[in-house]
Parts: structure tokens; C-alpha cells; sequence
């Protein structure tokens, strides 16, 4: 039986409001590779910061090759040999290859001579490791970024790292440079590293994992024998699937309803742009609930974006309500089309956390809140803001509470507001529930639900399976940029959910 | 699954202790009126009641220009940028107008020298007075404009523009003066409501200065425009996050275009009301702008990364600004010795300001927390 | 494993016309034009007051670079300045003590308000912006400083010993002044590339957060290059005195738009990360030149300062076009993947 290097029981993490896990476990052997997988908000990045030190359990223990260990920092987990390369890269841009793998090295003293060579010269061995072929003088901005993520694992070697995490670490390069960071990873496990990988790619899980621990809900996902993690060997794509998405039967499904004759508000042909780079083209029909469902990094936030105006559109086109779309902005496009978009990142791009829930409400809608000549309304703003918050149930004390003391699911209710306020025809959401409780999500889809019965036609961007299949009349499944295809939604769960996932693993 | 959160307990005594202190800090306006009521009141008590009355309507006087100077900071501080080019550009306004509304005199038309300007268009004064504030927004949209259509470090446009603006102005200017300037500009400053008296020997009497009457106004509109006008809710939803307004639907290129023409457009105001003060258009009109022009409104409780203004806070922070520099020279020290208080005002101010944030942030955490106990803590997806 | 083959934009030849060349090409064809109108421009008596006027606004822009590099900015490098040259002033007719000694002692006390700068940055949060508000506000505090010990009244007659390193020509044509500027950027030089603070610096300002995960104290550092830039602007204070040969309170007064100029014109990026020593030097040099130029063109001498804005707007305007291009070729190759 090999060694355990990373144990984690009972893991239990709190944030206002949220309990992002419950009682996790978590335990990673030398010389594995172990996957951590799961939908958005199952708890897979929390989990992840707390093992990196960015965060701190309130209930549970960690250990470390047996020895029980607390981190106060990210300092402390690096200490401990954990080392993490991030989605982003973490890289000192105007340094060489060679400066920033052995930056820790040669940054522990004031006054220590640097020796240029030296450096270099330690810095091949690490980049001979990686595979990676470029010289050590090389500056950093202009590898691309598959080079870049190569770096960061070199400089995680140099620091004889024992446990690496990589999160998501082929999200941004080519596939070839993926393919020779895969063989990288294999290699250096056999060497007795461990790596724990996030990744929403499921055939990249399968074939390079040697096992995976699901989480969902902010839970273990147990095997039928119990046990928190599984052999890929023993894995199939399905199980694996079902793993992350579940299977439920306990909710009401909402009436089916049809839209064959309706009229068509919105309809792409081969729209692409420099973010949504694939051609894609799709209808959405007049009070309808169309959702989009994909695993994460499927491309339809991007193609959401492309839409309302974000991205500039490089090819195809756009129509609303029989229009084409030829503006560009999303103010303009949003005026003259009346089509809003909720950003899934809630805190940076959908509200003004440090503005209070009235101004929020109504930043959309200043021109409707005049009163006497041009100047704003308190009298109107206040009314706006109260209609919703009766509406939509928000929980406050007053409405002038600043809307980064709100819980998630409040702030969201927020942020849905901001977006009716317009009284847009067509409204897209981008992952409306992630970290809401229960009963708000329930009031959330209510609501989604409500809007289109009022001839309002909206798309849900969703990575939650039951949600998509508990609210949509219609699905268009999307994989890698592209999609994959469509289905009415008979609000089926077993029936819908196999469909769903034999257009996602296709 | 319910999980309760414990309620901080604590010694009665101790925690009314710190909620006191922490609204005090909290209430901006609240803290800084009191500290000016408290230094209006030593400025007073300390100064000859002769000369009261002259010395408050003077006082009013240099409020009036270091409030429209903080305010025009205020205004791109309001989108989360700075304007370093306020003296530039009020030094700039004040020279056009002053050449428009300037007397000419006859004679000798000597620009070599550092004279008195003999020329000048003799406009009347409204003229220059628009002629003025037309530069001051230009000037500002120029900023607005290079910061966001160049991308380039909005600090080095801000900078350079101080030497581009400057230079411009000493260059054509020649570094002359303009002092024959027509009695309905000095008027601004001169005229006091009621009549102040300033005579020696008798006791002087307060009066409003028009000047500073004017900049009551000049409150009251922007007050008016940051909370009562979509052109500020829109300028401050910039400044808390742009990106946040772009997906919004608010064009937050066209709106930090705007906060900086009206901070230069304040900055034109608050050049022509120095010239209306010193009865001359000077080049150095703004060279001591760029301190005071942050101290203002951070006293008064504008945050440096956007979002928020505090109007009447500005104002007050003038004051206290003010204040301070004429008990000083009421005190008979030094001259220069202003300078160490001043920035050390705006040391303290800034630290108080940080202060303040941390404190209020900790305080609606707890506030937050409190009610999410009380609704009961859910198990989320 | 070899990379893929790279598209055929990428491959195109780099433009390699960098900052250094650059500005050195424009010091060049600047002085041949100059030269055609005013043949006294290249002279050896002009070289020696160009070598003067360079060598305190170098160091000036070194002073900024430094703490440039780490993300940060100074504009009390111009008090800092005028407060060592008085401090010397005071410490050699008031005190009584041999310049030497002055020197030391304005040194220190230029460490010192580097050490006032850096705590106070790093106690509220070592963003670039709290740089820009405290050292403002310090920036006054050391004028004021600098105005209570003068009272106004410069200070005269300095002793012979201090006035000659403003005055001695090495072999007759190179000042000593520059030759004190040479070594201060030597010794840059050598902190940038070859020490562990310099990389430190560096590596804040390219990316803080990665230096603090890097286990870099960036408190300390930064606290460091405050007091290294300090130091430096005490330097250029009394360099600038010595050859004046008196020491008056407004000296450092204009110093704030300059000390950025060199460095930005040079190459070293605002935000850090990056320094050009050489860039900085002949960025400096390029300004001192204008400034000269301008008084045997006998033109308009304040189209200095408004020719220094437009300088700095349009080096780091073409650093951006540069920088644009890049990111757009990025953008266009992950659009292909």
C-alpha cells in the first residue's frame, strides 16, 4: 500500500450564509495522480484553498505525510511542499524562464550576489524536467501560455514540491502543448510526485488520472462500496457523470410547454468572436426558458458575451426580434434591443458591491427614475426598489444596506432586479443559483419562471443538471465552443439527463 | 442543517465604549463638523475683536477657493482617477480670461520683459468668465479622452499634461500678469452680503463674500449632480467598478471623459476666482493647488479608489484646511511651517480615512452575520 | 519535444528598435540639427555644461526609477533633495563642521525621511496610489522642513573643498559632477542585476502578490527602495548645490515632473517590473539637451516644460503601441486554438 502524503477529514468550511463543505474527506497518495472533480459550487475550489492555505477550515483536520499540519497562509502549505499552479498564471512577466523557476533561490537574502549563470544553469535542469524548449535568458511575455503553465510547474519542481495542484491546467493552451504537459504530469509521478488536478474535461480526467474523488453539494460523493474516491480503472464516463450531476427525483418539474409556433426573438447564424471563436447559430423563441447547459469551459459565457455586445462580432450574424444587430457596445446594444445580461461573476461584473441595494436596482433604469425635470426621483427610485424587494423577496433591513453585506443569494436577488428593472424582452442569466441556498434558488427559478409567462423570453446558462431540467423548455447543449445539439426538454429527469450527457460525451 | 453562530458577548461597559468610538468615526460629516466647530471656535477666541470680522470674511474668502479646488479633485476621484493637472489647468483658465478681459494700455507693448501686461481684449468680464470655463472643460475632456481612448497609465497622462498645459501657458503667456482687470470680475471677491467693514481702528465686520456664496451654489449643483442627476449615479457606478457599469449598460468611457470636464471645469472656476482675488491673472495661479486639492475631500470623506463623494465634507474639509492655516499665521509662525501641517492634515486625514473603511467593513460583517443567525445558516449547493 | 510550428506573423523579425537605441538615435540627429543652427551647440564648453545639467537630472530620475521598479512612485524626491542640500548648508555655517561631515550627515537624514516614506506606504498598503498620497504629504512636511531651517536666506560662501566638485573638469572637459552620476548608476547597475534586493524590487513591482507567495518580505523591501531612493534624491540635492555654490530652499522645487521623465523616456515601466538604467541615463541626458538647445536657439525657453510632456507622452505612447500589438497577437492566437 504506498504511502499517504495529503489527508483531509472532516472537512467542514463556512462562509456567510453558505456552507461550502460539509464533512469533506480527502486523501491523496505519493506518486498519484488524483483528480478532484465536480460542477460549479460543488466545493471543489474551497477545498482547494484550504489545502493551499488560502483559506482555514473551522472544523476538520489536515495531515501531511502523517503529521497533522495547520496553515495560517499559502506560505505555510508551500512550506509543506504543496504547491499549486493556478488558473491564471502567477508569473513575474518582465523576468527570464530562468529568473522566475528559481526566483525562490536567489530571494531569500538581501544581499546575496546573484550569479546570471548559475541561475541558468539551475534553471535548465528544471527546464529539461518540463520538457519544455526554450532557453533560460528568455523573457517570460512572450511564451505562450502552455510555456508559461510549464514554467510555473518547473518553478514548483525547483522547490522539490511533493503535492501539486493544477487548476484547470488545459483550459488555455493548444492541444498540443496539452498533450506534453499530460506525458509531463505521468512522467514526473512516476518519479513520486503526487498531482492533484481539477478539470472539468472529462476524456482528460479518464485518461490521465489514476483517481478521482467527486464532490457535489459540498459533499463526498461515495462509491457503492462507500469509499470517497474511485480507481479511474474501475471508472466509467457515465458514472463518473452521474458522480458530479446526481440523480433526483425530488423536485416538482415545471408543465412542458411548446413554442412551435411562436415567434422568434432572437436567432444567431454562425455568429463568432474573438472569445466565442466557433460558429454558432441558434433560435430563441417568444416566452421561452431556454437553457444552455455545458460543463465548465464550454464556451457560453463567451458566446452569451458575443451577444449582448461585449466581444466585438468577427463573423456571422445577429437578429432581435427581426433586426439585425449592427451596434456595438453593450449600452447601445442593450437600449435599442432591450436584451439584459447577468454576469455569472456576480461580485465584479454584476453589481456595484459598494453602492446600496436602491442604486443598484435602478442603475439600469435612470432614465425611467426622472421626476421633476431631468433630475432622479428618491420618490420613484424608492418605489422601484421596493416593488422588487417585495417581489423577489430580498432580505434586508433597509434598502440602503450597501450590497456587499448582502448573503449571495440576497445579492443575487439584487442583481436580478437590476436586470428586470430594464423589463428587457430577452434576459440572460448566467448561472443564477451558484452558491445560493436551497430555498432562495427555489424563489430564483419561480421568478425565471414567472418572467416568461409574461412574454418575456430568457436564457439560463447553467452547469446545474436538475436546475436545467426543472426549469427549461428547451436545451442546447454546448461542448468545446461548439454545440452539440438541442432538445426539448419532456422534464424527465433520468430521460433528460442521459440525452444531455450523450450530446456532452459524443 | 441549522448551525448557530455565536454572539459576541462582552462586558457592557467595554462594548458601548466601542460602539461609541466607532460611530464617531463612522459619521464622517458628524466628526469633521465638530472638529471645525471646535477650531472655529479656538480661531475666534484667539484673534483681536477688532479684527474679527475682517479676518472671518478673509477666512471665507480662501474657503470658498480651496473648496471648488477639492471639489474639482473630488471629480475624478468620484470614476477612481486623479487629477494631477488641477493647478495646470486652473493657471491656464485664468490667464485666457484675463487676457480677454484685461485693460490695455497705451504705450509701449514690451513683452520681453516680466511686466505688467500692457495688452489685453478688454471683453467684459462675462466674456472672459466663459471664455475661462469653456478651457477649463476642454482641458478636461482632453485628459478624459488621451486616459481612455490611449490606455496608457492614467498617472502619466495626468503628469505630463501638468508640463504640457503649464509650459503652454508660461510659453504664450511670457509669464506676464494681467492686473487692470474690470471692478465686475474683482467684484466677486470684493463684494461682501452684508457690507463687511475693514477699516483700522474700528471694529470690522463680517460679511459673506459673493465668492463664497457662489460656491455655496456651486455645492448645491454638484451635490445636485451626483444624487439627483443619472450623469452622476452613472459616474460613481464607474468608480466603483467598470466593469460592473459596462455590463450595466453604462458607457464608462463617455462618463470618466465627463468627471474629468468637470473637474476641469471647476478647476477653470476656482483660477478665475484667484484672479478675481488678487486682482491679477497670474501663471503661478495652481502652483499650490495639487495638495490641497486631495486634502479637501479626503478629509471630508471622499475614498480614493472611486465610488463615493462627499460633498459637503469637502467643503468642510476647506474649512478646516483654511482654519488651520490662518491660526498658524495668527500664531505668528512661521510661514513655513504651514507646509509641515499641511501635510501632515492630509497624512492624518488619509490615515483616518483608511481608518474609517476598515472599521465600517468589520461592522457590517458583523451586522451581516447577525441576521444570517438569525434566518438560520443553509446547506448550499 | 519541439513546439509546434509558429504562424507566420510570429515569425516576422521582431522590431528591435527598443528604448535604448532609440532614444540614442533621436540624441544623435537632434544634435546634428541643432548643430546646423547653432554651431556652439557641440563644443566642449557646451559638453561640459550639458554634462553638468545631465548629471543632476539623471540622478533625479534614477531617485523615481527605483522605487518605479517596485511598483511604487515618490514625488517627494524634489524635498528630499532641497532639505540635504540645507541640512549641509546649516551643518557647515551654523554648526560648524567640515563639508564632509555635512555631507554624511544630509545623507543620513535623506535615509531617514526614505525610512518616514516607506513605513507610512507600507503600514496603510503598499498600493501605488497610497505612495501618491503620502509621499505628496511628505513632500510637503520636508519642504517645510527644509523652509524652517533656511528662514529663507540661503546659505553662502561655501568652503572650497565643496564648491570644487560642482567646478573641476576631469582633463579639462569631463565635470566631476557626472562622473558622480556614472557611478551612482554603476552602482545600480550592479544592484539590479547582480543583487537579490534588486531582483526583490523587481519582482514586486512585476507582480506582488506572487512575490509575497514567493517568500519575498515586501514590506521590508519596499521600505528598503524608499530609503535607497531617499538617498539617491539627498544625493542630487547636494550634487546640485556644489555647483551652485550656494544653497538656497528652493532647490528639488520643480524636480517632481522631471524625475519621472528620464526613467518613463528610458524604458522602466510605471507600474515596475522593468528598469533601463542606460535608457534612463540617456533619457536624462536627451531633456538636459532640449533645455540647452532651447537657449542657444535663443526660443521661447518655457517650451521646456511643454516639450518635457510631450516627450514622456510619446515614448510611452509608442511603448504601448508595442505593447498593443502584443496583446493583440495573443488575443487572435488563442482565437485559433
Amino acid at each position: 500500500m504506498s504511502k499517504t502524503v495529503l489527508e483531509l477529514r472532516n472537512i467542514t468550511k463556512i462562509f456567510p450564509g453558505v456552507k461550502a463543505l460539509d464533512n469533506v474527506d480527502f486523501v491523496v497518495k505519493e506518486g498519484e495522480i488524483h483528480a478532484l472533480m465536480g460542477e460549479n459550487g460543488a466545493g471543489k475550489s474551497t477545498l482547494i484553498k484550504i489545502i493551499t492555505g488560502v483559506h482555514k477550515q473551522n472544523e476538520g483536520k489536515m495531515f501531511v505525510n502523517g503529521k497533522e499540519v495547520s496553515f495560517n497562509s499559502p506560505r505555510d502549505a508551500f512550506n509543506a511542499g504543496i504547491n499549486v499552479v493556478h488558473q491564471e498564471r502567477n508569473l513575474f512577466p518582465t523576468f527570464t524562464v530562468a529568473g522566475n523557476i528559481m526566483i525562490e533561490h536567489y530571494t531569500d537574502k538581501m544581499i546575496k550576489k546573484i550569479n546570471q549563470r548559475e541561475i541558468n544553469r539551475a534553471a535548465e535542469k528544471y527546464i529539461e524536467m518540463v520538457g519544455l524548449n526554450v532557453p533560460p535568458d528568455k523573457s517570460v511575455e512572450s511564451l505562450s501560455a502552455g510555456q508559461q503553465q510549464l514554467i510555473e510547474i518547473a518553478k514548483a519542481l525547483s522547490s522539490n514540491a511533493k503535492i501539486i495542484l493544477l487548476d484547470e491546467p488545459t483550459s488555455s493552451i493548444s492541444v498540443n502543448e496539452a498533450e506534453m504537459l499530460l506525458n509531463l504530469i505521468k512522467k514526473l509521478r512516476d518519479q513520486g510526485i503526487s498531482f492533484i488536478f481539477v478539470s472539468h474535461k472529462i476524456e482528460e480526467v479518464l485518461g490521465l488520472a489514476d483517481t478521482v474523488t467527486v464532490l457535489r453539494d459540498g459533499k463526498n460523493v461515495r462509491s457503492a462500496d462507500g469509499e470517497i474516491s474511485s480507481p479511474i480503472k474501475d471508472m466509467t464516463r457515465e458514472e463518473l457523470i452521474t458522480r458530479m450531476v446526481g440523480r433526483t427525483k425530488e423536485f416538482q418539474s415545471l408543465e412542458m410547454r411548446d413554442f412551435d409556433k411562436s415567434d422568434v426573438v432572437l436567432e444567431a447564424k454562425e455568429l463568432r468572436s474573438v472569445d466565442s471563436p466557433k460558429p454558432k447559430s441558434f433560435k430563441l423563441r417568444k416566452g421561452e426558458l431556454l437553457g444552455w447547459y455545458g460543463l465548465v469551459g464550454a464556451g457560453r459565457t463567451e458566446f452569451a458575451r458575443a451577444i449582448i455586445g461585449y466581444d466585438p462580432i468577427l463573423g456571422g450574424e445577429l437578429y432581435i426580434n427581426g433586426q439585425k444587430v449592427k451596434e456595438k457596445g453593450i449600452d447601445r446594444i442593450q437600449n435599442k434591443h432591450k436584451i439584459y445580461y447577468l454576469s455569472e461573476n456576480r461580485k465584479e461584473e454584476g453589481l456595484f458591491l459598494d453602492h446600496n441595494i436602491k442604486s443598484n436596482i435602478t442603475s439600469s433604469v435612470l432614465k425611467k427614475m426622472r421626476g421633476f425635470l431631468f433630475f432622479l426621483s428618491p420618490k420613484k427610485e424608492q418605489e422601484t426598489a421596493e416593488m422588487f424587494r417585495k417581489e423577489l423577496q430580498i432580505k434586508t433591513p433597509s434598502l440602503k444596506q450597501y450590497v456587499r453585506n448582502l448573503s449571495g443569494g440576497n445579492q443575487q436577488k439584487v442583481a436580478l432586479s437590476k436586470g428586470l428593472a430594464v423589463d428587457p424582452d430577452i434576459l440572460i442569466i448566467d448561472e443564477p443559483t451558484v452558491g445560493i441556498d436551497v430555498k432562495t434558488k427555489a424563489e430564483i427559478h419561480r421568478i425565471m419562471y414567472d418572467i416568461t409567462e409574461k412574454g418575456k423570453s430568457v436564457i439560463c446558462i447553467t452547469s446545474d443538471m436538475p436546475e436545467l431540467v426543472q426549469i427549461a423548455d428547451r436545451i442546447i447543449v454546448f461542448r468545446d465552443g461548439r454545440i452539440a445539439g438541442e432538445l426539448i426538454n419532456d422534464k424527465d429527469y433520468d430521460h433528460m439527463s442521459k440525452e444531455i450527457m450523450n450530446l456532452i460525451m459524443a | 442543517m441549522k448551525k448557530a453562530l455565536s454572539k459576541p458577548s462582552g462586558n457592557n461597559a467595554l462594548s458601548v465604549l466601542r460602539k461609541g468610538v466607532s460611530m464617531l468615526i463612522k459619521y464622517d460629516i458628524a466628526t469633521i463638523s465638530i472638529i471645525f466647530a471646535i477650531l472655529l471656535a479656538i480661531f475666534i477666541a484667539t484673534s483681536n475683536p477688532m479684527r474679527l470680522g475682517f479676518s472671518l470674511t478673509s477666512v471665507s474668502k480662501d474657503v470658498a477657493i480651496f473648496a471648488i479646488v477639492g471639489m474639482a479633485q473630488m471629480a475624478t476621484l468620484a470614476v477612481g482617477q486623479f487629477n494631477l493637472a488641477v493647478g495646470a489647468i486652473g493657471g491656464a483658465s485664468a490667464m485666457v480670461c484675463g487676457y480677454l478681459i484685461n485693460l490695455p494700455t497705451a504705450g509701449n507693448m514690451d513683452v520681453e520683459k516680466y511686466v505688467q501686461a500692457e495688452i489685453g481684449l478688454a471683453l467684459p468680464w462675462v466674456v472672459g468668465l466663459l471664455a475661462g470655463l469653456a478651457v477649463g472643460l476642454l482641458l478636461g475632456v482632453l485628459q478624459g479622452w488621451l486616459i481612455t481612448k490611449t490606455k496608457i497609465n492614467p498617472f502619466i497622462i495626468s503628469l505630463a499634461l501638468i508640463s504640457v498645459i503649464h509650459g503652454l501657458n508660461m510659453g504664450i503667456t511670457q509669464n506676464i500678469y494681467f492686473r487692470k482687470l474690470p471692478k465686475g470680475f474683482t467684484d466677486i471677491n470684493n463684494i461682501t452680503i452684508p457690507k463687511a467693514t475693514a477699516d483700522v481702528g474700528q471694529k470690522t465686520t463680517f460679511g459673506f463674500p459673493l465668492v463664497f456664496l457662489i460656491t455655496i451654489v456651486i455645492m448645491l449643483v454638484v451635490w445636485l449632480i451626483y444624487n439627483r442627476t443619472a450623469l452622476g449615479r452613472k459616474m460613481l457606478a464607474t468608480g466603483v467598478s467598470k466593469r460592473a457599469a459596462d455590463f450595466a449598460g453604462i458607457d464608462s468611457n463617455k462618463y470618466i471623459i465627463c468627471a474629468h470636464a468637470l473637474s476641469g471645469l471647476l478647476c477653470a472656476l476656482g483660477g478665475m476666482f484667484t484672479a478675481s482675488k488678487l486682482s491679477a491673472a497670474q501663471t503661478s495661479t495652481g502652483d499650490n493647488w495639487l495638495l490641497y486639492s486631495f486634502a479637501a475631500p479626503i478629509l471630508g470623506g471622499t475614498l480614493l479608489n472611486g465610488g463615493k463623494v462627499a460633498i459637503i465634507g469637502s467643503m468642510i474639509g476647506a474649512g478646516i484646511m483654511t482654519i488651520i492655516t490662518t491660526v498658524l499665521a495668527v500664531l505668528k509662525l512661521d510661514a513655513f511651517t504651514h507646509q509641515i501641517f499641511i501635510g501632515g492634515i492630509l497624512l492624518l486625514a488619509f490615515i483616518l480615512n483608511r481608518g474609517r473603511e476598515s472599521l465600517s467593513k468589520q461592522q457590517d460583517r458583523a451586522l451581516l452575520e447577525a441576521q444570517e443567525s438569525a434566518d438560520g445558516v443553509h446547506v448550499e449547493g | 519535444m519541439k513546439n509546434t510550428q509558429k504562424p507566420a506573423a510570429v515569425e516576422k523579425k521582431k522590431f528591435t528598435f527598443n528604448n535604448t537605441m532609440g532614444i540614442l538615435l533621436v540624441i544623435i540627429v537632434f544634435s546634428l540639427l541643432i548643430w546646423t543652427r547653432s554651431k556652439e551647440f557641440i563644443s566642449v564648453d557646451n559638453f561640459i555644461t550639458v554634462m553638468r545639467n545631465c548629471s543632476v537630472t539623471i540622478l533625479v530620475g534614477f531617485g523615481q526609477m527605483v522605487v518605479m521598479a517596485g511598483g511604487g512612485l515618490n514625488v517627494s524626491i524634489g524635498s528630499i533633495g532641497g532639505l540635504a542640500a540645507v541640512i549641509v548648508g546649516a551643518m557647515i555655517q551654523r554648526v560648524g563642521l567640515p563639508w564632509e561631515l555635512a555631507i554624511v550627515i544630509a545623507l543620513l537624514i535623506g535615509a531617514c525621511c526614505g525610512a518616514f516614506n516607506g513605513i507610512l506606504i507600507t503600514s496603510l498598503g503598499s498600493t501605488s496610489e497610497i505612495s501618491w498620497l503620502v509621499t505628496l504629504a511628505s513632500m510637503s512636511i520636508f519642504a517645510g522642513i527644509t523652509l524652517t531651517i533656511t528662514k529663507a536666506n540661503p546659505f553662502y560662501n561655501l568652503p572650497k573643498g565643496y564648491t570644487w566638485i560642482g567646478t573641476y573638469n576631469i582633463f579639462g572637459f569631463l565635470p566631476f559632477m557626472i562622473i558622480v552620476t556614472l557611478v551612482v548608476a554603476v552602482l545600480l547597475w550592479y544592484m539590479f542585476k547582480y543583487m537579490s534586493l534588486g531582483q526583490q524590487i523587481l519582482a514586486i513591482g512585476a507582480n506582488q502578490r506572487a512575490a509575497a507567495l514567493s517568500g519575498i518580505n515586501v514590506q521590508r523591501v519596499i521600505i528598503i527602495k524608499h530609503i535607497l531612493s531617499a538617498v539617491i534624491a539627498a544625493c542630487a540635492g547636494i550634487l546640485f548645490s556644489t555647483r551652485l555654490g550656494s544653497i538656497h530652499s528652493d532647490i528639488g522645487g520643480d524636480w517632481m515632473l522631471f524625475s519621472f521623465a528620464a526613467p518613463l523616456i528610458g524604458g522602466s515601466r510605471m507600474e515596475g517590473g522593468r528598469v533601463n538604467i542606460v535608457g534612463a541615463f540617456l533619457g536624462g541626458l536627451l531633456l538636459a539637451m532640449v533645455s540647452n538647445a532651447v537657449v542657444h536657439l535663443k526660443v521661447n525657453v518655457y517650451i521646456v516644460e511643454f516639450l518635457e510632456g510631450v516627450i514622456i507622452l510619446l515614448a510611452v505612447g509608442l511603448d504601448r503601441i508595442r505593447g498593443l500589438r502584443e496583446e493583440h497577437r495573443e488575443r487572435m492566437e488563442r482565437a485559433r486554438i
